[in-house]
């Protein structure tokens, strides 16, 4: 939705220009009728429109944090899908007295940790289906971006063998969020995180180290 | 071995290029949103449905008994175990807010407080079920079993009475202060094993 604006150079948003409406945003046309009764608000308010950019934003960083909390392949969509509900069940609260990054992280990592919780109760009863993350073909990939994948896959699997806390801590470290922020998240004094982060990146290195060797 | 920080570059780089795999469209997923919000309410509303009609079941059944009963003592214990299927339904419903998961916006030592908190409450609304579920029924049928007494019927049967409604109490009350506390407890070991007694 951004842009120059034609005939208020001087904005560069679009959306604060008077005069230009912003086009429709066809994604708000979908918004069902009874989504109304459902959230007590009018068609594309101006909280649902926050919602639908907040999901644009960050869908990349929620889903990598689901693949981390998340191991069952068919139960990822579950916890995304229930990360976003909490998410626009939580909207109307939102005050802004942090960002809305660290707030959108708050509620996705307390939603993982709480179905975790439930999810290892289920697991005890049933079998979980086996990881998979989509699997590249051979030969369809470059030597480099197998590499990365590969990489990607033992970090992956490195940080679904820690705790869920210290998960959650090496996860919002690795979005590139500042201890500041993490503090706003996690609810730990910045040398608490400092300290714990440490020994995680440790920690994830020896599990790094481990696995590789056993390969 | 702690990684340099060009190492975490590399970890963070890694880690940010991937796109995540999954990509909902929004519009996709707030079709899947809203069913999954309604499930949740109708869940809800099914729920609060059946505990209310159980307590108006109750109390119609006992207040019905009540109204054609001659026998003042007899009236009076109908009368009390009608008004306790209201007073239960009413319990549950006004503490079964207490099992809800609190808020997920706050911070994860705040939240994680706050499901521990919630788990207590629980706890002692199971040990507490003694006085305000089991109690009130164990009374009203006390008063039935005397009223019966005083209307002749013969200490044997008022004997047997007796000790049938209290057995059946001593095992709704044994559920809930043992394997209903257990499970709880359970629960509430497991989320400090997963985040931790220090977060």
């Amino acid at each position: 939705m951004r842009g120059s604006c034609p005939t208020h150079p001087q904005t560069s948003e679009v959306h604060s220009c008077p005069r230009i409406l912003p086009p429709p945003d066809p994604s708000l046309q979908a918004f069902p009728r009874p989504l109304d009764y459902l959230f007590r608000m009018q068609p594309a308010s101006k909280e649902q429109t926050t919602f639908l950019r907040l999901l644009d934003q960050y869908q990349p960083a929620l889903w990598r944090l689901v693949n981390a909390y998340e191991q069952d392949a068919s139960r990822r969509d579950d916890l995304f899908q229930e990360i976003a509900l909490n998410v626009w069940q939580a909207l109307p609260r939102f005050r802004g007295d942090s960002s809305e990054r660290t707030w959108l992280y708050r509620i996705a990592h307390n939603v993982a940790i709480s179905g975790m919780q439930s999810r290892r109760r289920t697991e005890r009863r049933e079998t979980p289906i086996a990881d998979s993350l989509d699997p590249p073909h051979a030969g369809a990939l470059s030597d480099e971006l197998m590499a990365a994948r590969e990489k990607h896959e033992a970090l992956l699997a490195a940080i679904r063998e820690l705790p869920a806390l210290d998960r959650g801590l090496i996860i919002l470290h690795l979005e590139g969020l500042s201890y500041q922020e993490i503090e706003q998240i996690a609810g730990l004094s910045e040398s608490a995180i400092g300290s714990r982060l440490t020994r995680i990146r440790g920690r994830l290195t020896e599990l790094i180290c481990e696995k590789g060797a056993r390969r | 071995m702690i990684p340099p920080n060009n190492e975490l570059r590399v970890w963070q780089d890694v880690w940010q290029s991937d796109s995540g795999g999954g990509r909902s469209s929004p519009a996709d997923l707030v079709r899947k949103l809203e069913r999954r919000a309604s499930e949740f309410r109708r869940r809800i509303w099914r729920r609060n449905l059946r505990e209310s009609i159980a307590g108006l079941v109750v109390f119609l059944f006992f207040g019905f008994l009540a109204a054609r009963q001659p026998n003042l003592l007899a009236r009076a214990a109908q009368a009390w175990l009608a008004a306790s299927g209201l007073w239960v339904a009413f319990y549950i419903h006004r503490y079964s807010k207490a099992a809800r998961t609190p808020a997920p916006d706050q911070t994860l030592s705040s939240f994680r407080r706050s499901l521990l908190a919630a788990y207590d409450e629980q706890i002692r609304l199971l040990r507490a079920a003694k006085y305000w579920y089991i109690l009130p029924f164990w009374f009203g049928l006390l008063l039935i079993a005397l009223a019966s007494w005083k209307a002749g019927m013969g200490p044997v049967q008022v004997g047997l009475f007796l000790l049938w409604i209290t057995a059946v109490n001593a095992v709704v009350w044994w559920i809930n202060e043992v394997p209903g506390v257990r499970s709880i407890r359970r629960k509430r070991d497991e989320l400090l094993t997963l985040i931790g007694e220090d977060a």
